[in-house]
Order: C-alpha cells, then structure tokens, then sequence
C-alpha cells in the first residue's frame, strides 16, 4: 500500500498564489488560469526527488471558473478565446506542471473528492508496478483556495 | 485484462454492428453544425434525449455485469446540459454526480471513477481499471468513454484554429485539421486469462513540447509504444495492425508517422477512423477499441475513409483497401491535449 513520504496543506488566495510562483520560478508564468496557479502553487511545497515520479491531479469540480467564463462567452455570442478554453482543459495544467518537473513520467486528473484522493493513492501503486516509484497527488478546490499536496511512494508489490 | 464485452453508439450508427458494417463497406454520413462538419449520432432530440438514448441502447446491448466497478473518461461531462438550456448552473453539479447518474442509467451501481484528461481520458480510465484488475481490487470494471457534442467544445477548437471546413482526412497530403464527432462507448473487462480480446499491455509517455503541439521527432510516440509492447512481452514485427490516432491534423500526424517509423522501420497495415466517427475526444479510446476489435473479429482490417493522397513527409500510408487480418496483435495509438500519449497492445486469445 502506498505510502506518504511528504504532505503539506495549502489555503492561498490568488493573489498569495500568484506570489509564489513569483517567488519560486521568478515570475507567473502567463495564462494559466486560476485553477491552474492554484495547483501549481500548492505543488511547488513539495520537494519532488529525482527518478520517475507520477502526477495525478484530483478535484470536485475541476476549473469549474475558468469554464464559467468561457462559457459565458458562447452565450453572449462572444468569440471564445483560445486562452480562456485551454484554461479549462485539466490536461493542459497538467503539462503546464509536467514542464515544471522533468521527473513526472506520467499524469492524470481525476474529478472527485475524498474518495477519489484514497483511489489516486491506489493508482500510485499500479503505476509504482511500472517503474513510477514516486506520485504527487493533489486535491484542489479553486472555491476554497485550497491545494492540499501528498507526494507518496508507491507500493510495487 | 479481457475485454468482455463492449458497446457503441456513434456516428457510424445505434449499434456496434452497423458501425462495423460501415468500417467495412466505407458508407458514412458527415453532419455539420455552425459549419464546421460534424459526425453526429443518429439520434433526435436535445441533448439531454439524445444522452439518454445513448444510454438506453448501450444498456441494452452490453447489461453490466453483476457487481462492476465504473471508470468514466469525458472531456466535455455535463457541459452540453448547460448549452442546451444557456444557463450554467448545471456545471455546479459535479461531473461525479452527473457521471453516477450516466452509471445507474448503465445499470452500475459502484461510484464513479472519473478521469478527465481530454482525449485521453476513456483511456486513462482504462489504464485504471487495468490496475484495479491487477491488485484484485476488482473483478469487473465497466469503462466507459462518453462525449456529445455541445458549442463549447467546437467553439474551443474552433478558437484554436484546430478544425477542419472539410470531412476528416486522416494522413492525407491535404488534411488540414480535425472534425469533432460525438460517441458514447462500452468496455466491460476483468482479469480472466480466457478466450476473447486482452489488452496486454500499455504504455504512455508526455510531451514536453506544448499543451496543444506534438514533438515532429516522434520521440514521445516511439517511447509509448515502446513501454506498451515491453509490457505485452511483444516485439514490433509481432503487431499486424495499427490502429492510429490519425485525426487529419497537420500538427499531430507528423510526429505520429515518424514514431511509428522509428518503432516499427516498416510500418504493418494501419488504419484510422477518425473520418468514420469524427474526434470523439475523451470518448475515442473506448470507442476505437470497440470497433476496431469487432472489425477484427469479422476478420477485416478496414480501409481509412477519407484518405486519398499520400504526404512524401509523412512516409506512412494508412489502408486504402480493407485487408484481410491475420490474427497478429493490434497497437492502439492515441494523442491528446497536454502532450498525453498513449499506446496498448491488444490480443485475440482463442
């Protein structure tokens, strides 16, 4: 069964989170998205080890504002930006932390809650039968501010 | 894992079978919606009715096996139910509420797994039920790949500038990019050793070279069907089909030929239906895999609609004629936004 090796729990505003990927990567990388900072933000408390380490993102609603705005747009009969629908895409956050780590092997994103959190921790095992030794896990909720980060090893066996 | 039993509704008809028959004999319709062509379901009523209806003959065709977990992979959930009344507030429902929703119309019961990693995602939730499979966690897991059409999602791509004016033309010197389609699929799998198709392995990889671009190296491509066939104890002169990502997009296609070469030097007969059955984003995993085993088991390697010209650049020409199959194991390929690529070995054991 997988196991914990790192945790830290994050409640950040955008603004907050904005300051620290300032302070970590020197600047805030652009359009993200909100949903996207926050994850990025929470995930940069973790000290990720070298080797092949997995990423798998995990949230209720995913990034339900980002979607809300560009959705907007369809209604208003707006043209919808291209920034505004890749905001919404869970995979392209999950590339933009892929190219913050060259170690993350692998990445998915999964929407649920709890549940979902204690199944990533069981996925963290299949893939450690593959050669993903290390996992980060993180559950985000833009409403909240929160990211909440485990990094955990696997169990191969 | 053993795939035991699957399911399609989708452009290409109601049924698996029609699907098939129309892979084989090349009849396929294309709709269009805010002129972009689209391949439509053939199905009447909004959205809503038209998902319900979906469900309603999947379930029918493949009833869920008795006490199956479920894994769900869509890129778009519940987002054309907020098209359909121009309101949002539908997207406050979590995709897990709407997905345990689409479960029980399924006859599941078993909460759902949800993976959303756009056009990947039915088969990021088939790579998880394969792990579930492995630990015994689980005996059966039904996956599912679901994406109806909805102005959000063409308006997306359409911003991107990723769609084509005209109908899908897969590896084509003058394919100029994608045309969506929507799809709703089946696969219910457990670990049993029998008879019938296995997935025997898989493998992806990320590329790193931007959330909507692919490495023109093929690296990453190469790297996931490599991982895929070690893990199938399998060597590349073993595959006789390939089943392509092959979505007509000038971008993509390059990278895929060039990983393929780099596999296989001489690519095995290979094919595409993406012009069959349109992009159906997170549901064209599942999707693919059910048509192209039950093509498979007519004994046919179908020809790739749409394809006419051959691109020199490419140096991959998918099948222009169906071709009789010889049983050899099938790779499956499939790219998605964020630089996901995934590949899988599929097997008919008798």
């Amino acid at each position: 069964m997988s196991r914990i090796v790192q945790q830290c729990r994050n409640v950040i505003d955008e603004a907050e989170a904005r300051a620290r990927l300032r302070d970590r990567l020197g600047a805030v990388p652009r359009r993200l998205g909100g949903w996207t900072e926050l994850a990025l933000a929470g995930a940069l408390s973790i000290e990720v080890p070298l080797g092949s380490v997995g990423l798998i993102l995990v949230s209720a609603l995913g990034p339900v504002n980002e979607t809300l705005g560009a959705l907007q747009d369809v209604f208003d009969g707006a043209p919808m930006m291209p920034f505004g629908f890749m905001q919404s895409q869970p995979a392209v956050s999950l590339s933009v932390m892929a190219a913050q780590w060259p170690q993350i092997a692998r990445a998915t994103c999964m929407l649920g809650d709890d549940d979902a959190v204690r199944y990533a921790m069981q996925m963290a095992d299949a893939w450690a039968r593959e050669g993903v030794r290390y996992t980060l896990v993180g559950q985000i909720d833009a409403d909240a501010g929160r990211s909440d980060w485990v990094l955990v090893a696997g169990d191969e066996n | 894992m053993r795939i035991t039993g699957r399911a399609l509704v989708s452009a290409a008809g109601l049924c698996l079978a029609d699907a098939v028959q129309r892979a084989l004999t090349g009849e396929h319709e294309i709709a269009h919606r805010e002129g972009w062509p689209f391949a439509a379901m053939p199905l009447a009523g909004d959205w809503a009715a038209r998902m319900s209806q979906a469900l309603a003959l999947l379930s029918t065709a493949a009833p869920a096996p008795a006490g199956s977990a479920f894994h769900i992979g869509s890129s778009s959930w519940q987002i054309g139910g907020a098209d359909l009344a121009e309101r949002v507030g539908v997207l406050a429902e979590s995709p897990s509420r709407f997905a345990a929703g689409v479960a029980k119309q399924l006859g599941v019961t078993a909460p759902p797994r949800c993976f959303s990693v756009a056009c990947v995602s039915g088969l990021a939730a088939l790579d998880a039920a394969q792990g579930e499979l492995a630990a015994n966690r689980a005996q059966q897991v039904r996956v599912v790949g679901l994406e109806l059409d909805n102005a959000y999602t063409r308006q997306g791509f359409a911003a991107l500038q990723l769609l084509s004016s005209s109908p899908c033309k897969p590896f084509d010197l003058q394919r100029d990019g994608l045309m969506l389609g929507e799809a709703v699929a089946v696969l219910d799998c457990d670990a049993g050793e029998g008879a019938g198709w296995h997935l025997t392995g898989s493998g992806t990889a990320l590329d790193r070279s931007g959330p909507t671009s692919a490495d023109a190296s093929g690296e990453p491509v190469a790297a996931a069907i490599r991982a895929a066939l070690r893990r199938a104890g399998r060597v590349p002169t073993d595959i006789g089909v390939v089943k392509l990502h092959g979505a007509g997009s000038p971008m993509t296609e390059p990278a895929e030929a060039a990983g393929l070469r780099a596999v296989f030097g001489e690519v095995p007969p290979c094919v595409s239906f993406k012009s069959l059955l349109g992009y159906t984003l997170g549901a064209s995993g599942p999707a693919e895999i059910a048509l192209l085993t039950a093509c498979l088991d007519e004994g046919w390697i179908p020809a790739t609609i749409g394809f006419e010209v051959s691109d020199s650049a490419l140096g991959l020409t998918p099948t222009t004629m169906k071709l009789r199959w010889d049983g050899c194991p099938a790779l499956v390929l499939a790219m998605g936004f964020g630089g996901q690529v995934w590949a899988g070995v599929l097997e008919r054991r008798a």
